[in-house]
């Protein structure tokens, strides 16, 4: 069994669950909706521990160039607030790759499968939809659902507003 | 770097360049397609990292508007008009010319007079944090009133206060300023996140959060209808090399920092010009003269 076989067994499992074909394809669907999302947040959390020395540095860095330009706005001194927002953005735009990394880990695991999905299912109707649907119309509403889901889940804290900008700076926290 | 990566990584320039006389169309289809793949993954890396800010209410509703519009039209007509229609050769020749152009202008940085104008800008900096530091008021003021006030905003002017401290600017400039950048983002398939912000801080003069907040609305829309404007124009994408490119910058950012000590930023940037010139050129001599330099 080549290592693409034993992958797409494994994918293939949740739709074996059950008899009827329909209630199959969207179980097997829906879960590895789920798991995908899961996966994802899992690697967002891992590479969101190995950025944070570099991230709180970074993060600090956008915080303090921006508190600092709103004190020369505050102050009136326009050359120094033009400067300091300057700074702060050359930190943001640090802030933004490192944001980038923990998008992209967050994301690969649902592009992957939906890319399964299209190879397995690409020109079967989906089952109760319109003709022109696709795999993509019944994997991505559930998966982006499972990743809010799960991210309020872990982090039910997020719900309030940050008190702080550097929150604000962290973008898409882990 | 996500265009170089689909098409002299994974080959989807020579593949597409392989149908220019047996079926032209199918050409034009595949390179639509690197676009679409460029904007997917340069735009939602930069669209959920922008999602706090939406969230948190930093963005500067008449200048999100104007932006937005702008970004609107330009990534439409740019989608829109070139969809089917561009060649693969062409198309590597302007992403060519526009990587070429980032690197001269990194490698600007780099000069003598660059360094002197950051110089001097980061005095103005150190001054100031020096006084603070010496009035000892440096509390945090983030968190609390954003002191941005909107207090005029007609179809020519608009007048606001940061922090008491008045600013102007003319709405038009961002809608044109946001028509063109998503144009160009949608024409050779990148994202424009990273030319919005400097380009709100530097004319709107808008504070960096509040700039990076209203840039994201105009990143969405862009991104948005560009891939759906292409995708609804019969434009594949290929979801399993996305897919896989996201493996890679996962893994890249997992890394990074534990080698970030073995190789400085300054390095890094040296590097990141050395290879944005050598690209750029290497692109833009295949695309527009047909001659190829080894590796590109």
């Amino acid at each position: 069994m080549t290592p693409f076989e034993t992958v797409d067994a494994l994918l293939l499992a949740p739709y074996r669950l059950f008899e009827s074909p329909e209630a199959a394809f969207y179980f097997g669907t829906f879960f590895l909706a789920a798991a995908s999302a899961a996966l994802g947040l899992g690697c967002k959390a891992l590479v969101a521990l190995s950025q944070r020395s570099k991230r709180l540095r970074v993060d600090g860095e956008t915080a303090h160039r921006a508190d600092l330009s709103a004190q020369a706005a505050q102050a009136g001194d326009r050359v120094a607030y033009m400067a300091q927002n300057h700074l702060a953005q050359e930190a943001y735009g640090d802030s933004m790759a490192l944001a980038a990394g923990r998008g992209a880990a967050l994301l690969w695991p649902g592009m992957l499968t939906l890319a399964w999905l299209y190879w397995r299912f690409e020109g079967v109707d989906m089952p109760y939809l319109w003709h022109w649907a696709g795999p993509s119309t019944v994997f991505l509403p559930p998966h982006i659902a499972a990743l809010w889901g799960f991210s309020r889940l872990l982090h039910p804290k997020k719900n309030a507003p940050p008190a702080k900008a550097e929150d604000a700076a962290q973008g898409s926290t882990p | 770097m996500a265009g170089v990566g689909h098409m002299s990584v994974f080959g989807f320039g020579a593949y597409a360049g392989a149908f220019k006389k047996s079926a032209p169309e199918l050409g034009k289809i595949i390179t639509d397609s690197i676009k679409a793949s460029n904007q997917f993954l340069v735009g939602t890396s930069a669209a959920i990292s922008s999602f706090n800010y939406l969230k948190m209410g930093r963005l500067v509703l008449p200048l999100a508007i104007s932006l937005g519009i702008g970004s609107l039209i330009g990534a439409y007509l740019a989608a829109a008009l070139s969809a089917g229609k561009l060649d693969f050769k062409s198309y590597q020749g302007y992403f060519g010319l526009f990587v070429l152009f980032l690197g001269c202008y990194l490698f600007y940085q780099t000069t003598e007079g660059a360094k002197s104008k950051q110089k001097t800008a980061k005095a103005a900096a150190k001054a100031f944090e020096d006084s603070v530091k010496k009035q000892k008021c440096g509390e945090d003021m983030t968190g609390c009133d954003i002191g941005l006030k909107i207090q005029k905003f007609t179809v020519s002017t608009c007048e606001f206060t940061f922090y008491g401290v008045p600013f102007k600017f003319n709405p038009l400039i961002p809608f044109i300023g946001g028509m063109v950048i998503s144009a160009i983002a949608a024409f050779l398939g990148v994202g424009g996140g990273f030319l919005l912000v400097p380009f709100l801080t530097s004319v709107t003069q808008l504070p960096m959060y509040l700039a990076a907040g209203t840039s994201a609305l105009a990143v969405l829309v862009s991104m948005v209808t560009s891939i759906i404007t292409l995708i609804s124009k019969g434009t594949p994408i290929e979801w399993g090399f996305i897919g896989i490119e996201l493996v890679g910058i996962a893994v890249g950012s997992f890394v990074g920092p534990m080698t970030s000590k073995y190789l400085s930023d300054s390095l890094m940037k040296r590097i990141f010009i050395i290879l944005s010139l050598y690209i750029g050129v290497g692109y833009t001599l295949a695309g527009f003269v047909g001659f190829k330099i080894p590796g590109v």
